[in-house]
């Protein structure tokens, strides 16, 4: 239940957002559409209707960290394209997605957020997916902070996906 | 109603000199994956600034602008995952890499398809 009523709250809220009319009416057209939706989608998980409001807003702490990390991304990719020598140290780093559960949602959502931090890009995963390799624009630096990042991610996508990811193979 | 016109065209500025610096990174980084992180992350930012400018521009448009502010950061660094994970598929090397993980881990990292693929059938 508590899946349902989290995707189709964020469905009709993007109903809302995308046709411009705030009535009760048009929310709940949007809350139907998205139960309809959340009830086709492939994979469902258990997740308590008490988690919900938690889980909102660390969703939305999530994306405004995510925000904050583009700008920063964004302005020293700027300063070293704008330096004289540009100071690349590459490099592919592995990083262990520290998930014992080896969720494809962790694991994804893991690799975007790196991509999302100054430096840091996923281009490979291992077979077993427990495995990231991040190239890195600069290894000194990514290589302190890299897995202890992923370990403070690790506990806010937990909180996101309702604390109950399901295992690898489970429908 | 001029403020936000001013601070719309300055964020809107912003943005296009953004995106002006991720097409300068492509020429001025050497390889596919350091070019990747100019074109994809710098210009994602410029994206997002010109979007900020047409909501200070629009306020009527807010919600939609969020919601495509919200897509564009949700899409833009799958989108370069993937242009990277086809480069290292297709063998493309990092230019005077300090250290490799893959290759100590893969043992055919590098290999192109097409080489792949022709020791397969030999």
């Amino acid at each position: 239940m508590g899946f349902y009523l989290f995707s189709s709250l964020l469905i009709s809220l993007t109903w809302l957002g995308l046709t411009r009319r705030y009535s009760i009416e048009n929310f709940g057209l949007g809350l139907f559409l998205g139960f309809v939706l959340a009830f086709v989608a492939p994979q469902k998980t258990k997740i308590p209707a008490i988690h919900i409001p938690m889980m909102i807003v660390t969703l939305l702490l999530y994306i405004i960290k995510l925000y904050i990390e583009v700008f920063k991304s964004g302005i020293l990719l700027t300063r070293r394209v704008f330096a004289r020598e540009t100071g690349l140290n590459t490099g592919i780093i592995a990083i262990s997605t520290q998930d014992p559960s080896g969720s494809d949602w962790v694991a994804g959502l893991s690799a975007h957020a790196i991509t999302a931090t100054p430096g840091d890009m996923v281009v490979e995963f291992s077979e077993d997916e427990q495995i990231m390799y991040v190239h890195v624009l600069d290894m000194q630096a990514s290589q302190g902070y890299l897995d202890p990042q992923q370990k403070a991610r690790l506990s806010d996508l937990y909180t996101i996906l309702g604390r109950a990811i399901p295992a690898k193979g489970k429908k | 109603m001029l403020i936000l016109e001013l601070i719309g065209a300055i964020w809107l500025i912003l943005g296009i000199l953004f995106s002006l610096v991720g097409m300068i990174g492509v020429f001025r980084f050497p390889d596919v994956y350091s070019q990747l992180h100019a074109s994809g992350t710098v210009s994602t930012l410029g994206v997002i600034c010109c979007v900020i400018g047409a909501a200070f521009l629009h306020p009527a448009w807010f919600p939609r602008l969020l919601i495509l502010g919200l897509f564009v950061l949700l899409t833009s660094p799958a989108a370069g995952h993937a242009i990277a994970k086809a480069a290292l598929n297709a063998g493309m090397r990092m230019k005077d890499p300090v250290r490799d993980d893959y290759q100590r881990d893969v043992p055919h990292a590098y290999e192109s398809i097409e080489n792949a693929i022709e020791k397969e059938v030999d």
